[in-house]
């Protein structure tokens, strides 16, 4: 009887041992207890910078993928088929790379509506003002990321903004502002879809303005800068007006980043040392007074690699996927230094042997190569002057009252800082501005995520017809103004996922 | 004072003793009543004491017996049915002829914590012996099983020597949660990437639970039915058995389908679609490469080894084995080689205390190919893609470089890239459980039993800088994992006999599982010299991460066993599990389960059928089991590190977390029908229906809730239904000739019941599968192609409606009907026996099944990749012509993932073949100490039939992409008992 009780007791105990049922991982605290201090706030604000070196978005597929899609490059014969659906406008609602950028944005809503939440209880916490005035900062940070985001979604999967009439009628995006409540599953208005951007960026302005005493020569210039800042707001602010067709306050927020003096173009022209000019030095260190916000990697912390599509290099040859359009290449004048930064011709290791001016304004960051070896990898420059430069020309010729010299002041400046020996003056007119505004994105924002956007809004289709060793499928291209693809198709997930009243898009059909 | 009267009466009782007792002797010659050959080592044991004998080489035999008037012995021999004889002193001489057992020997089969004689139980039970396994010229003993047993489809999804097959025990139960069985070595909780760790020769069984009543014990993860693997014990009786086994042979492509350009072929290609811009094609035209035969090695060496000790006293019985498992595979860079040991002790310590110990160690080093991606570099993806005047080779034989130019084709040669960038995995693992079981009363048993399983697992990978396609640096990558999972189960046993017709049999337990993991992995780059690749010699470190994971189980269970003159059974099963993987709410569950049984031949009724029928039961069971096989945390909201940005560490939210989240239950019902004629011929039809409800399911939802597409949740019902069908029979049998068979067949029909919140469908992204309501799990939605327009080469499609379009349209995707889990499968198989030599043969095959073959977009893929190699069709049977009637557009017109590369992925393999003869036991009484001998020669995978058109057509997977195909082995084998 003894054994039996002994044996009674031992069997207790061993239950009491094994039944440890609450189990928890060792590198992952459970979510109400990780922003208890505004240190925690500081990295979660830090998993918010790191959601944008998604290869989703900047550094890869948000980037590359318009462009692709547009007229601006070719597939090679031979070529890998990558992005192929989307460079011959095959594209489903099932598309994973569509449905990975997609995915991506609203990551980054996400871990702004997280910090966001958290920082609201945690600020009822704290008294001291200078943590209050952190926390502030954090947040101005979260409110911007979150509108940057919800700016790429309208951009690539709505239609282009006519007005705030048209825009109350047409389909935004679904929009969540709250990480502990289950969103409404529904697409808002394109214009509520804008007009949160907005209100976003005015919060995010607020929290983020400098100090009355700043001083860039003291406390750190803003150029080059891997975090937001007062003025990425303003950059993002006047590139949403534009998109808005809201001109006066796309001249507005322009303007305050191009008088603000902070930020200066890189010349072309102008030697940086060894005979490389400041601009090919922005390509390839990623460094420039004229970016106002990239994408910060380091060599052992980086995004995706833009430029391996244009090389495919193995060490040995390049078997580019995709070459340049002819177009673009005849587009640029002899005298135009950007010409020389971005492209340059190598004979391809295809059986065919095309030679052919390849992309090196994404060969890749030269220090992140010998560091790591991270081959055709570069920081994606976000927002940079120029594109200002060109946000303020457009606007000032879409005002009720157009001012074409303003415009043009603004492309000379651009191109004098590109061109070799630029006269200083180019003449627009209501005839050829517009033309002008066109051809000088193209040939400044090449392959960095604009074009589709561009046609999209300025209601224009384009043509493609084959060049040498062109991929035959897909060379001879005819796409129509408006035609439903250049509004991204609904991926199929969200449109099935339970609970959902998504409204498709037309591309979806 | 007390004391000396009791030393006196201990006198007394000595004294009587030698006073009436006497010694006497017995001798005599016993002989087989089969064919009067004397029976060589046949035991004789006096009943109740230790006192034995056996029989010599011409069966006489000579026992002395002390102290005693009268005596029984007892005569056991294997094989033969057991006689007792009493004997005193005037008996001196005792012939004895032994008369072989029926076919029905007392086998048993395993139950949950326990054994029991065949036919005794409600449940539905298969078992495979270790006469099907021990000899498989395979890493594990999984291949073996392939079409052995109904219910259970066994399917390799990869030919690679140290990866594990699929196992599915009467179809799919969940559409996400895991859906293998549960596996238990010896009393402990297994996964199958320990199969490969385990030597087949040390199997003594394998049982295969199917039912509620056989697997509800098991509760917790029983959903899926359960494996049972007991080892081998102690069994020789007589003298310690030395048992050695070796096995030699090689490995070859089983099926091999090629259907690619060779270089006049893909000449022609090029030029009819214009590729031909700069190609010198007289010189092209030297070399013609078939990169299967590259990348495939014909005479891949097998070699195993495997040295096993026995014996089995009443005090102590061991098994004790060690082995040597080495195997090549048959793709470039794909090696296994084991060491293992076991040792299995069984220790009466006392009339009332029984401890022992199963326990193993194993130590592995794998290389496995890359498979299953599609890559230009790795071997088994590339060798489809390299064009055939590419010569992977240079005239001295060597591998051809891209460094001197010697390869002159895309990328890197595949070969080149392989040997510079080498992974090399080693795995050590130690199983072992301890046991003690205690009778402190009769009929009462409590037993203990703890296991431990640890397993560290390496990886040493490393890239060699002087490969031009690593640009002149090294990478080297290190990683370690280490697994150790505890096990404790305890249970009380009381048998309880009423009286002669009525038994109870009861049981009480308590389980504890407790699991931890943890690991971590470190990459550098930068080395300069190929002789120091190693992590440290690397200046900056490129990727590290760690991980750690834990879970723990916590059950009680209770059992009730009846019988009524063995004429009436029923069982009884209550059990409640916990398992950490849920929140507090759902945590717990509770799984039942009832099975009866009649054994309708013992009623008396029968007693005129006893002739023929010998052997009728009839068998219903009804119960629940559980399914909580998805990631350790996912209950959990959680926020994690690692999200870093410009060198500072930043924490990000890592999952949303469902606190609700609870069991899958699974409800399933039996009826099994078992039938003998003729001692001879048995007959095994079961019926079941399985409904999984709260099924645990990776659900779809909106991005927008934070970016997590997916989250965990119960939902929906799916069903189960099927039939199986076993038969086995001795068609003849005589003393020197058998010949037997053996066939089984199931079907199993499965319905999605019920998705979730409402909706009927859900598409699956990028499987061309969809789960609707009514449907099968494993159905393909697709376009269905409708071939080429005659007149112009364009591809054409059916719409929705059935109309010709030649648009692709993702609105125009139709359930097809076609299923990638195999409906149908079976095996059969037969052997004949004639003296010592047996030849047996053993089949297996799926049927209905479908696969889709992404290969072919790829090698028919008519413009997209014309710079690779391409299937010959392109270049015979594409449309070229107005008229051309044909499956393959005009070039340029690119396919779409439509229903025309959905194959039939059917097959019929010839599993195994096996010759082996046993030498004859006179000869080898000669050399005294040889006691068996046998020498075989088997053939593995020796044929397969089927339509598909791939490499292979076994895989359990909806497509088929870049598989590393299944090897066809031939080894001879030699076995030796001293």
């Amino acid at each position: 009887m003894k054994q039996i009780k002994k044996y009674i007791l031992l069997l207790a105990m061993l239950c009491c041992v094994t039944s440890c049922l609450d189990k928890y991982p060792e590198d992952a605290v459970l979510e109400h207890e990780a922003i208890t201090s505004v240190d925690a706030a500081d990295q979660a604000v830090i998993g918010i910078y790191s959601a944008f070196l998604s290869p989703a978005l900047y550094s890869g597929y948000l980037t590359l993928l318009p462009d692709i899609q547009s007229d601006f490059v070719y597939a090679v014969n031979g070529y890998s088929n990558v992005y192929g659906n989307v460079w011959r406008w095959d594209i489903l609602a099932t598309n994973s790379e569509i449905e990975s950028v997609y995915g991506a944005l609203y990551d980054v809503i996400g871990r702004c509506n997280f910090l966001l939440d958290n920082a609201a209880t945690l600020k009822t916490k704290l008294t001291d003002d200078n943590e209050i005035d952190r926390l502030d900062q954090y947040c101005g940070e979260a409110y911007f990321a979150r509108a940057l985001a919800y700016s790429e979604l309208v951009k690539m999967f709505c239609k282009s903004y006519e007005s705030d009439e048209e825009a109350k009628e047409e389909l935004g995006v679904v929009l969540t502002t709250r990480y502990y409540e289950k969103p409404l599953i529904k697409r808002a208005s394109l214009y509520d879809s804008y007009q949160l951007i907005i209100d976003d960026l005015e919060r995010a302005g607020e929290l983020l303005a400098l100090s009355e005493d700043y001083d860039p020569s003291l406390d750190g210039a803003l150029y080059n800068s891997t975090y937001f800042s007062e003025y990425t707001v303003y950059a993002l602010r006047a590139r949403v007006a534009l998109y808005m067709k809201d001109y006066d306050s796309a001249i507005e927020y322009s303007s305050k980043v191009i008088d603000s003096d902070y930020f200066t173009l890189s010349s072309a022209v102008a030697e940086y040392s060894g005979g490389v000019s400041y601009y090919q030095y922005m390509w390839s260190s990623d460094n420039s007074t004229e970016v106002i916000w990239k994408v910060g990697f380091t060599s052992t912390n980086y995004g995706g690699a833009l430029g391996t599509v244009f090389f495919n290099y193995d060490y040995s040859s390049f078997k580019p996927d995709y070459v340049p359009a002819k177009w673009v290449l005849d587009l640029y004048s002899s005298y135009d230094m950007r010409y020389s930064t971005f492209f340059q011709e190598y004979t391809t290791g295809y059986t065919h042997g095309l030679s052919w001016p390849l992309l090196i304004k994404y060969w890749g960051n030269t220090d992140l190569y010998s560091a790591a070896q991270l081959l055709n990898t570069s920081m994606p420059k976000v927002f940079r002057l120029s594109e200002q430069y060109l946000i303020r020309a457009e606007a000032y010729c879409n005002i009720a009252s157009p001012n074409y010299s303003k415009a043009s002041k603004d492309i000379s400046k651009l191109r004098t800082a590109r061109i070799y020996n630029y006269g200083g003056s180019t003449a627009m007119t209501a005839d050829n501005a517009m033309d002008i505004i066109e051809e000088e994105r193209v040939k400044e924002l090449y392959m960095e995520g604009f074009r589709l956007t561009d046609l999209k809004r300025w209601h224009k289709g384009f043509e493609r017809t084959p060049q040498s060793q062109s991929l035959s499928n897909g060379s001879s291209l005819k796409v129509e103004a408006d035609a439903p693809l250049f509004v991204w198709p609904i991926p199929q997930h969200e449109l099935e996922s339970p609970g959902a009243d998504i409204e498709p898009n037309e591309s979806n059909k | 004072m007390k004391k000396k009267v009791f030393l006196l009466f201990v006198f007394l009782c000595v004294a009587l003793q030698t006073i009436c007792a006497q010694n006497f002797t017995v001798r005599g010659t016993v002989i087989s009543g089969e064919d009067n050959e004397p029976l060589l080592g046949l035991g004789i044991l006096q009943e109740g004491t230790h006192n034995g004998t056996s029989t010599d080489i011409d069966g006489n035999y000579f026992i002395e017996i002390r102290n005693t008037d009268e005596a029984t012995l007892v005569f056991s021999y294997m094989g033969f049915v057991t006689q007792r004889f009493k004997v005193n002193a005037a008996t001196k001489k005792l012939d004895v002829v032994m008369n072989p057992e029926a076919v029905e020997v007392d086998e048993v089969v395993v139950v949950a914590y326990g054994v029991r004689k065949k036919g005794t139980i409600a449940g539905s039970v298969s078992t495979v012996k270790a006469e099907k396994i021990e000899s498989v010229p395979t890493v594990g003993f999984d291949q073996a099983l392939q079409g052995l047993t109904s219910g259970m489809t066994v399917i390799s999804n990869s030919g690679e020597p140290s990866k594990p097959a699929v196992f599915q025990i009467r179809g799919m139960n969940s559409i996400n949660s895991g859906t293998s069985p549960l596996f238990i070595l010896d009393g402990v909780p297994i996964t199958s990437s320990d199969f490969n760790a385990i030597n087949p020769g040390d199997i003594e069984s394998i049982n295969v639970l199917k039912d509620a009543s056989s697997t509800s014990i098991y509760g917790a993860r029983a959903a899926n039915g359960v494996v049972v693997i007991t080892t081998k014990r102690g069994t020789s009786t007589d003298k310690v058995d030395i048992t050695f086994r070796t096995q030699q042979g090689y490995s070859e492509l089983a099926h091999g389908t090629w259907n690619l350009m060779n270089t006049e072929e893909r000449i022609r290609f090029e030029q009819e679609v214009g590729f031909d811009k700069g190609q010198d094609y007289d010189l092209l035209r030297k070399t013609d490469v078939n990169w299967l035969d590259v990348v495939f090695n014909d005479r891949a060496r097998l070699q195993s080894y495997d040295l096993s000790v026995n014996y089995a006293s009443d005090k102590i019985n061991y098994f004790v084995s060690g082995g040597y498992f080495d195997q090549e595979g048959i793709a470039q860079g794909s090696t296994f080689e084991r060491y293992n040991m076991r040792a299995n002790v069984d220790v009466r310590a006392a009339d009332w205390l029984k401890v022992g110990t199963n326990s193993m160690i194993t130590y592995e080093e794998v290389q496995q190919a890359d498979d299953g991606e599609y890559s230009l570099s790795t071997p088994i993806s590339a060798c489809r893609f390299m064009l055939p005047y590419w010569n992977p080779y240079r005239e001295d034989g060597s591998i051809a470089s891209s460094s001197d130019g010697s390869w002159t084709g895309t990328t890197h040669n595949p070969l080149e890239w392989m040997s510079n960038n080498p992974v090399v995995n080693k795995k050590y693992k130690a199983l072992t459980v301890l046991y003690a079981e205690i009778t402190p009363l009769e009929n009462l048993t409590l037993s203990s039993r703890f296991g431990v399983d640890y397993t560290h697992s390496t990886a040493d990978m490393k890239s060699y800088p002087s490969f031009v396609g690593n640009g002149g640096i090294g990478v080297a990558g290190r990683s370690s994992y280490n697994a150790v999972n505890l096990t404790i189960t305890n249970t009380a046993n009381y048998l309880w006999k009423i009286n002669p017709s009525h038994s109870l049999n009861i049981m009480l337990g308590q389980e504890g599982v407790d699991y931890r993991s943890e690991g971590f992995q470190l990459i550098t780059r930068g080395q300069k010299n190929d002789a120091f690749t190693s992590i440290s010699a690397g200046t900056i470190p490129t990727a590290w991460s760690n991980s750690h994971s834990s879970h723990s189980f916590l059950s009680f269970f209770s059992r009730g066993e009846y019988n009524y003159k063995e004429l009436y059974y029923a069982d009884f099963s209550l059990r409640t599990d916990a398992s950490s993987r849920f929140g507090k709410d759902g945590r717990w569950a509770t799984f039942w389960s009832m099975g009866f049984m009649w054994n309708v031949r013992k009623e008396s009724f029968m007693k005129n059928t006893a002739k023929w029928l010998t052997n009728a039961q009839v068998a219903v069971s009804l119960g629940t089991s559980g399914n909580s096989s998805i990631p350790d945390y996912d209950h959990l909201a959680l926020v994690g590190s690692g999200a870093n940005y410009m060198g500072s560490a930043g924490i990000v939210p890592i999952s949303e977390g469902n606190e609700n989240l609870g069991w899958e239950q699974l409800l399933s019902g039996n009826l099994a029908i078992h039938l003998g004629f003729f001692n001879r011929v048995n007959l095994d039809v079961e019926l079941y229906k399985k409904i999984t409800t709260n099924m645990l399911m990776l659900v779809p939802q909106s991005y927008v809730n934070n970016g997590f597409g997916t989250r965990w949740d119960n939902v929906g019902e799916m069903e189960n239904s099927g039939v199986e069908l076993a038969l086995n029979a001795d068609v003849i049998r005589t003393k020197d000739f058998v010949w037997s068979v053996n066939a089984n067949v199931s079907y199993n029909k499965n319905e999605i019941t019920e998705l979730y919140n409402g909706l009927n469908e859900y598409e699956i992204s990028n499987t061309s599968t969809k789960l609707v309501v009514g449907h099968s799990v494993g159905e393909f939605y697709l376009n269905r192609y409708a071939g080429v327009n005659p007149a112009n080469g364009d591809a054409l499609w059916y719409t929705k409606d059935g109309e010709i379009t030649n648009v692709y349209s993702e609105a125009d995707k139709v359930m097809i009907g076609k299923d990638y889990i195999a409906p149908w499968q079976g095996g059969f198989g037969t052997s004949l026996a004639w003296k010592g030599f047996t030849l047996s043969a053993h089949f297996s095959w799926v049927a209905d099944r479908w696969m889709f073959n992404n290969d072919r977009f790829f090698e028919e893929s008519n413009g997209l990749y014309t710079a690779y190699n391409q299937s010959k069709r392109l270049l015979y049977d594409r449309w070229k012509q107005p008229g051309d009637v044909t499956d393959i557009p005009r070039y340029g017109v690119t396919p779409q993932m439509d229903s025309r590369f959905l194959e039939d992925a059917s097959f019929l393999r010839l599993k195994n073949v096996m010759l082996s003869y046993s030498l004859p036991e006179q000869l080898l009484k000669r050399t005294k100490f040889v006691s068996r001998a046998k020498v075989y020669v088997q053939a593995q995978n020796l044929y397969t039939w089927t339509k598909f058109t791939g490499l292979d057509p076994e895989s359990s997977s909806n497509v088929y992409k870049a598989q590393y195909p299944m090897s066809r082995q031939f080894t001879c084998g030699l076995e030796i008992t001293f």
